[in-house]
């Protein structure tokens, strides 16, 4: 598959008032990502993953290496018109309304009038804010801001999207929704670079991932192949007794294994909160 | 080879323009009057600064966002406060002022217009790319196919067109307030040029925020621009203190001063206004040249700097 994103050997090393290094942010990154995935950034607070995001889209430079976005570099305008970003906070101009912002990065990126209209339409549709198109964004609550910050990707219908913690500060709902958005997006042959630092997040979107630690890779695959413990079986069953788990045990000796752990597989806190939430609203509708 | 970028060609462009206006007026001498090469410059620069730009989308989307900032900021309320204020002073002052009373007026309105338009010009320009960086709003903005040149000379638009805006409401209600206690008979023509004086003055102290505000925060470039703004005002102090030393050094660094700093005198009409002399319109077309041009060398430095400003770095 092709590469949409490739880094080499990038480092970023920012330095004091007087030209002296103060923190090397990135170390010597390699990274390729495959047009079409869901690729996550992983690491620890200070890892170098929002560096790589700011380098990618050419808000800083790079001391070393080389990016190429769609082979060409992060500050070629036209690869701009495919690349859309959400930062981790949205930062957008409070005194403009919803409807205003998404005019003007439309028209920012080009969009003409008839075809800008129709797409803020949709976009409000998607992530839920026709209804508070005309309020000032400023007097937005955090889950709100986050809602426009991806609309204004959305709008721009980019091939690469670069997304900063994009859950963060949203409720487990606001959470998933934004996750269906994702895979949607991978769907339709879109790319998505995200970075996080929320393990279980990565690990139910993500196709692959990177583990960064202090501006270095420590680890790269799929995230399948990192996850699985190979040397171990998983069986899920239903409707058995205890008698026959006996059974099971007995076999498992006999044929040289070690059961490891027998009980009840739980439901993740997440899928827990949703679901009683959906019944308590559809009761309540 | 490396491409020439925007900022680049834009100085040649305003370089070669003025060079060829040069280059035709000695070639053409007698030919055309003199004062024609003047206001043709003028213009060249009118279009060069202004309109040229504005044929550009994305400059015009964000010089239009600038402008709709402005005017939803509490801005208006303090214009609508100096309405008041100067309709009160004129009614006060005009009764209690002996002789003159329309020229002591006028002079008092013109520096309430200078202090207010000032400060509403320095807030807003010295904050006008620093506060996108502070506030991030310019990570987003640069993920979109728009040039850091384009942000810088967007941003200057916007904010002179606000500032003209602000200036021409303010000249209005100020003439409008005199012709009411005064009367036809007492106004002035000059009372127009100086504010349109004032005008320019505010252009240029936009230009030169905008561009500091690219590398200063708000309150050192506040500070700046301010300083800037004084010694503009004394560059014939500036020229008397330098005639009178003897050390070749403080001469040589007044000289290299008074070729940087902008020359606020040119846009000074309160003293001609105080004999009851009139500019002519050659000296206020040539004013209106020199800011521009000194707009357009402003801007070009702080589309240089922006264009490798690491935005995350403040």
């Amino acid at each position: 598959m092709e590469n949409i994103i490739e880094i080499k050997s990038l480092k970023k090393i920012y330095r004091d008032f007087w030209n002296r290094p103060k923190v090397v942010a990135v170390d010597g990154l390699n990274l390729a990502v495959k047009k079409g995935e869901i690729f996550g950034m992983l690491g620890p607070n200070g890892s170098g993953k929002t560096t790589t995001l700011k380098l990618l889209l050419g808000l800083i430079f790079p001391s070393a290496g080389s990016i190429r976005i769609m082979g060409v570099s992060p500050e070629n305008m036209e690869c701009k018109k495919n690349i859309g970003y959400m930062p981790e906070e949205s930062y957008l101009y409070g005194f403009l309304n919803a409807d205003e912002i998404l005019d003007f990065y439309g028209r920012l990126n080009g969009m003409p009038e008839k075809l800008r209209r129709k797409r803020i339409n949709e976009v409000l549709d998607i992530v839920g804010l026709s209804e508070a198109r005309k309020r000032r964004v400023a007097d937005y609550s955090k889950g709100m801001s986050r809602r426009i910050g991806l609309a204004q990707v959305l709008l721009k219908d980019p091939e690469l999207v670069l997304l900063d913690e994009p859950t963060i500060g949203l409720d487990p709902i606001g959470s998933r929704e934004i996750k269906d958005i994702i895979k949607g997006l991978k769907d339709r042959g879109k790319t998505v670079l995200l970075s996080s630092h929320l393990l279980a997040e990565v690990q139910t979107i993500c196709d692959r991932i990177a583990i960064l630690y202090r501006g270095k890779l420590v680890e790269e695959g799929s995230v399948e192949d990192l996850l699985t413990v190979s040397d171990e079986t998983e069986i899920i069953t239903s409707g058995l007794k205890s008698a026959d788990i006996d059974k099971l045990k007995e076999l498992v000796n006999k044929s040289g294994g070690k059961l490891i752990s027998v009980g009840h597989p739980k439901e993740t806190l997440e899928s827990l909160f949703i679901k009683l939430i959906r019944e308590k609203s559809g009761k309540d509708t | 080879m490396r491409k020439i970028k925007f900022p680049a060609i834009y100085i040649i462009v305003v370089i070669f323009v003025l060079l060829i206006t040069y280059v035709l007026q000695s070639a053409g001498k007698g030919l055309v009057p003199e004062l024609y090469w003047t206001y043709f410059r003028a213009a060249a620069l009118f279009v060069l600064v202004f309109l040229l730009p504005l044929f550009n989308r994305r400059i015009r989307t964000i010089a239009h966002s600038v402008l709709k900032e402005e005017i939803r900021k509490k801005t208006l309320y303090v214009i609508l406060l100096f309405m008041v204020l100067i309709v009160g002073i004129i009614h006060i002052f005009g009764k209690i002022a002996p002789g003159n009373q329309h020229i002591f007026v006028s002079e008092l309105g013109l520096s309430g217009m200078t202090m207010f338009g000032l400060l509403f010009g320095i807030f807003m320009a010295s904050t006008a790319i620093y506060k996108e960086m502070e506030k991030k709003t310019v990570y987003v903005m640069l993920s979109y196919p728009v040039s850091r040149q384009e942000i810088v000379m967007g941003k200057f638009i916007g904010n002179v067109i606000s500032v003209t805006m602000f200036s021409c409401v303010l000249s209005a209600v100020f003439i409008m307030s005199l012709l009411l206690r005064f009367g036809f008979e007492k106004f002035e023509i000059m009372l127009v040029y100086s504010c349109i004086g004032l005008m320019m003055e505010f252009m240029v102290i936009v230009a030169i925020a905008i561009t500091t505000s690219t590398l200063l925060s708000t309150i050192s470039n506040f500070i700046f621009v301010f300083i800037i703004f004084v010694l503009g005002h004394m560059t014939e102090q500036i020229i008397h203190i330098t005639s009178r030393v003897e050390a070749d050094s403080i001469k040589s660094a007044g000289k290299i001063l008074l070729k940087i700093i902008p020359d606020f005198s040119r846009f000074e009409f309160k003293d001609m206004l105080n004999l009851g002399e009139v500019v002519d319109v050659n000296t206020l077309i040539s004013s209106f040249g020199y800011a521009l041009l000194y707009c357009a060398l402003m801007v070009s430095i702080g589309m240089l700097i922006f264009r490798k400003r690491e935005v995350d770095r403040l």
